[in-house]
């Protein structure tokens, strides 16, 4: 394993080998040549389609000192642009709106635009020379890709297509029905860390043991594969143990040492923010009667989450089986989080502006609503300071350890960080990825 | 020294001044759950009282800051719960907990 780090803005291999170089997370130099060669080159999630319904809604996307504006110009066509006007540069819109006119006009010298970017309007336009074209005063376009309903963009105009980029994702995660969620909420959050150390904390599992102990009682975080889809990551729990409770292997318990209900229960409560309100109701109902003979208690709970599924209807064509899969997948670059039929939990981290210590998460909870559900964009909510609220104790732990990692890795003793190569694979894989971009 | 009574294994622990149950279980050749071995930060020590709670030392700020992830758990209700890495004891005890048993 070789990475590479920065060195007066250019690319090298770094001396040390076997190590992931801690400059990947805390040099300036290696942020800005991922603001150079990783971010304008790939992929990103900007924003769920409900997020710009209306045709003249539009969206303000940004990823470190760039500012992407999406809009819809109709019905079924997303646009978006570097938004800026080509007139003086002026940032043309900021966070979410409507163009209620049906146009883009700038503030500044009254330039106007489609909302699909051509220019409407060149105030005063013979005063320009005619070597001014047409193509020189409409907004410069980005890439924009749909898929189960989030808008990608991408500034590369020679990058290869979503489809081929998001690989194998599509495919494994048809059964979710990503285009039937809606959000159930967005919270933003800024952390005192790099985007990377960010995401590394939510997709691998080897620290649940560390900073989650608590979890190991009904978790057995030894049973967890890991694997690269392409350029993404994948963390799941091996076949049968998906339909089980058990404590980790960790805690040396024997199987006439716990009880699943209680297991559940706990589970529930703990990870409440992931669960919809109806399923923690079942486990509830399960614990106030007894359990049919021969049937655990996850089965139980596992046949009331297939029926409360299968009531919200359009899923016939989904087998028991998928119904009660899950799986956690990191797509590459920048969002991970768990995944189940009705819901996810989706975490997007970016760098806070030019910052390489500091990182907007935002976190999106979306769960499937029924054909005719129409509801409005849920209220997005801005937490600048994480301490500020309380997050739930998983998350408090999670959100406790940036600070010490991000300082910890700048120390003249840190020399490089030593991943497990299978618990931390994914964190590896999302390196060589990040070299692949920063090479090319 | 102060016994404590572990069900279902019927365990008996003999605890010292000044000692937790799970420090002195561990002394006496008892393997008690626990991933964070004594920093209350775990919570897999837990156990349940079943007679003799008043002779239980009250739980000290690190014990009480755990406990609060209990407090809201319909599950324990009505049961009352400590950690074995923290609680002291003053007199006989006998509380529940599952997977404690004699080290091999």
């Amino acid at each position: 394993m070789v990475m590479t780090i920065a060195r007066d803005g250019e690319l090298v291999e770094s001396p040390t080998k076997h190590v992931i170089p801690k400059e990947r997370y805390v040099s300036q130099d290696f942020f800005d040549l991922e603001m150079e060669r990783l971010w304008p080159r790939v992929w990103q999630m900007a924003c769920r389609e409900e997020e710009v319904p209306e045709v003249g809604d539009f969206l303000e996307y940004t990823i470190g000192d760039q500012s992407i504006l999406v809009t819809r110009s109709q019905p079924d066509t997303i646009h978006a642009f570097y938004n800026t006007c080509p007139h003086r540069g002026t940032r043309l819109a900021a966070g979410v709106g409507n163009f209620a006119t049906g146009e883009i006009r700038c503030r500044y010298h009254a330039w106007r635009f489609e909302l699909d970017g051509a220019n409407k309007e060149v105030v005063d336009r013979f005063d320009f020379p005619p070597t001014m074209t047409d193509a020189d005063v409409c907004l410069n376009p980005v890439q924009v890709g749909r898929w189960g309903g989030f808008v990608f963009i991408n500034m590369d105009p020679d990058c290869e297509s979503l489809e081929s980029f998001l690989g194998p994702l599509p495919g494994l995660l048809e059964p979710y029905r990503f285009d039937r969620m809606r959000f159930r909420s967005y919270r933003s959050v800024i952390l005192p860390a790099n985007w990377k150390s960010v995401l590394d904390a939510f997709n691998e599992s080897y620290h649940v043991q560390g900073t989650h102990p608590q979890l190991l009682r009904w978790s057995d975080d030894t049973a967890i594969q890991y694997g690269p889809l392409g350029k993404h990551n994948h963390m799941g729990s091996m076949g049968k143990v998906k339909h089980e409770i058990r404590p980790s292997p960790r805690l040396g318990l024997q199987p006439g040492d716990y009880d699943e209900r209680e297991l559940l229960s706990v589970m529930l409560d703990e990870l409440s923010g992931l669960f919809l309100k109806e399923e923690r109701q079942k486990v509830e109902d399960l614990r106030n009667r007894p359990l049919p003979a021969g049937m655990s208690a996850m089965d139980a709970y596992n046949e009331l989450r297939v029926q409360m599924l299968r009531g919200k209807g359009g899923v016939d064509d989904l087998s028991d089986e998928q119904l009660l899969s899950s799986d956690d997948v990191h797509f590459f670059p920048n969002v991970v989080g768990p995944i189940y039929p009705g819901s996810t939990t989706l975490f997007r981290v970016r760098p806070n502006g030019l910052d390489p210590d500091s990182t907007i998460k935002d976190l999106w909870t979306l769960e499937w609503v029924a054909p005719d559900d129409d509801r409005a964009m849920c209220e997005r909510k801005f937490y600048p300071d994480w301490t500020a609220k309380d997050w739930g104790l998983v998350t408090n732990q999670d959100y406790a350890n940036m600070a010490h990692v991000q300082a910890g890795m700048k120390s003249r003793g840190c020399t490089g960080l030593r991943l497990n190569p299978r618990q931390e694979h994914n964190v590896i894989h999302m390196h060589e990825v990040i070299d692949d971009y920063l090479r090319a | 020294m102060v016994t404590v009574h572990v069900e279902p294994s019927g365990l008996d622990v003999e605890v010292g001044g000044g000692q937790s149950i799970m420090a002195a279980a561990e002394e006496q050749g008892v393997v008690w759950p626990t991933v964070c071995h004594g920093l209350a930060e775990c919570h897999i020590c837990f156990f349940e009282v079943v007679s003799g709670g008043d002779q239980l030392e009250p739980p000290n700020r690190l014990e009480a800051a755990a406990l609060l992830q209990f407090a809201g758990r319909s599950w324990y209700d009505g049961k009352l719960i400590r950690l074995a890495c923290q609680t002291r004891v003053r007199g006989p005890v006998r509380i529940r907990k599952p997977g404690v048993r004699r080290g091999s």
